[in-house]
């Protein structure tokens, strides 16, 4: 593991109503051989998330009202910048990723010097385990993204991601979406010339996430859309 | 004058009267006070003098004054929709920074009493 021992990794956890599985995510996370600060935000959950994040041995923040998985996520990127980071991470508090798979994440990161590593569930073997309208769907965003902006990626909208810190200092400020922010940081970020590659992992279905509805689907359509006249 | 013109009328100047407050406690740009101010006059004038509406005709494609009425009162309030969505966006925005700000500042003050704690 090429690993700079002076770097601690953040770990950024968005979560809402997931009592079930975020202490498990957090403390699979904590068993990794990684230098890790977990981050867990709470967004305006109604159930024990808070509780189960902080039992787990996170830190917790939390949010008084639920704005979206991308409002949580600013929130712990704005944590994780003021307390120094140098390397962030986005993982899902659901459990459709495996946290055993940071490390090649983090390994290629620090080996090909990448701005932005993304976990991606069609790279596997394999199709990957999500509903099939959501499998077309992001295919779909992934074509466009080729299409517009002329960038190849096989899985646009998986939320486990590696980010240079610099890279958020850069993107952050500029990013004009307030709930559908992750693509639009995505699209800017090539806008930076940064450096994104893609590792594969294999991941675990959540029929209950809310990223196949047709809302979501819509949103991230007008956010790539917004996106070509900025 | 028929009362609905009476009626139009009113609502119209309540609206106008609404836009100057606005502008006047900034809570409307000076180019966005325009646009409405102007758009409230046109409904106005068309309330008091219903006959304007025949100008609209050959634009409509249509020879009837009530139909052209119902076409801008249409363009109008896809105008009117816009802007609701638009001001519901921003306002979606301004709360989620200040659910962040609030949710950093209790993370940082806990922190804060915490080392205090430790140092007691």
């Amino acid at each position: 593991m090429m690993k700079n021992s002076l770097e601690a990794i953040h770990v950024v956890i968005p979560a809402y109503n997931e009592e079930e599985s975020v202490g498990m995510v957090v403390e699979e996370l904590g068993r990794l051989d990684l230098d890790l600060v977990i981050w867990v935000v709470d967004d305006g959950s109604r159930d024990a998330t808070s509780e189960e994040a902080d039992k787990a041995g996170a830190r917790v923040v939390r949010h008084s009202v639920n704005i979206g998985q991308w409002g949580a996520l600013r929130t712990g990127f704005m944590l994780a910048l003021l307390d120094g980071a140098e390397i962030i991470v986005s993982i899902d508090a659901d459990g459709q990723h495996d946290p055993k798979d940071l490390p090649r994440l983090i390994d290629a990161f620090y080996k090909e010097k990448a701005d932005l590593v993304i976990a991606s569930r069609f790279f596997y073997d394999g199709k990957p385990e999500m509903l099939r309208h959501r499998r077309l769907g992001i295919r779909f965003f992934n074509k466009l993204l080729k299409i517009i902006f002329r960038y190849e990626l096989t899985d646009c909208t998986n939320g486990f991601k590696v980010y240079k810190a610099e890279l958020i200092k850069k993107v952050l400020p500029k990013l004009k979406e307030a709930q559908y922010g992750a693509l639009e940081f995505l699209i800017k970020a090539t806008k930076q010339d940064a450096l994104i590659m893609e590792i594969p992992i294999k991941s675990v279905s959540n029929i209950q996430s809310s990223k196949g509805r047709v809302k979501y689907g819509y949103n991230l359509f007008r956010t790539i859309i917004k996106s070509l006249f900025d | 004058m028929k009362g609905i013109q009476l009626v139009g009328i009113i609502v119209a100047l309540y609206l106008l009267v609404q836009i100057y407050i606005n502008y006047r406690r900034k809570n409307y740009s000076f180019r966005r006070a325009l646009f409405f101010s102007l758009l409230w006059i046109v409904v106005l004038l068309l309330f008091a003098y219903p006959p304007l509406a025949e100008l609209a005709l050959p634009f409509l494609s249509t020879k009837d004054v009530i139909m052209s009425v119902l076409v801008i009162g249409i363009i109008i309030l896809f105008l009117l929709i816009s802007e609701i969505y638009q001001q519901i966006g921003k306002i979606e925005k301004r709360v989620e920074i200040l659910v962040q700000n609030l949710a950093i500042e209790d993370y940082l003050k806990g922190v804060i009493s915490e080392n205090k704690d430790d140092e007691k």
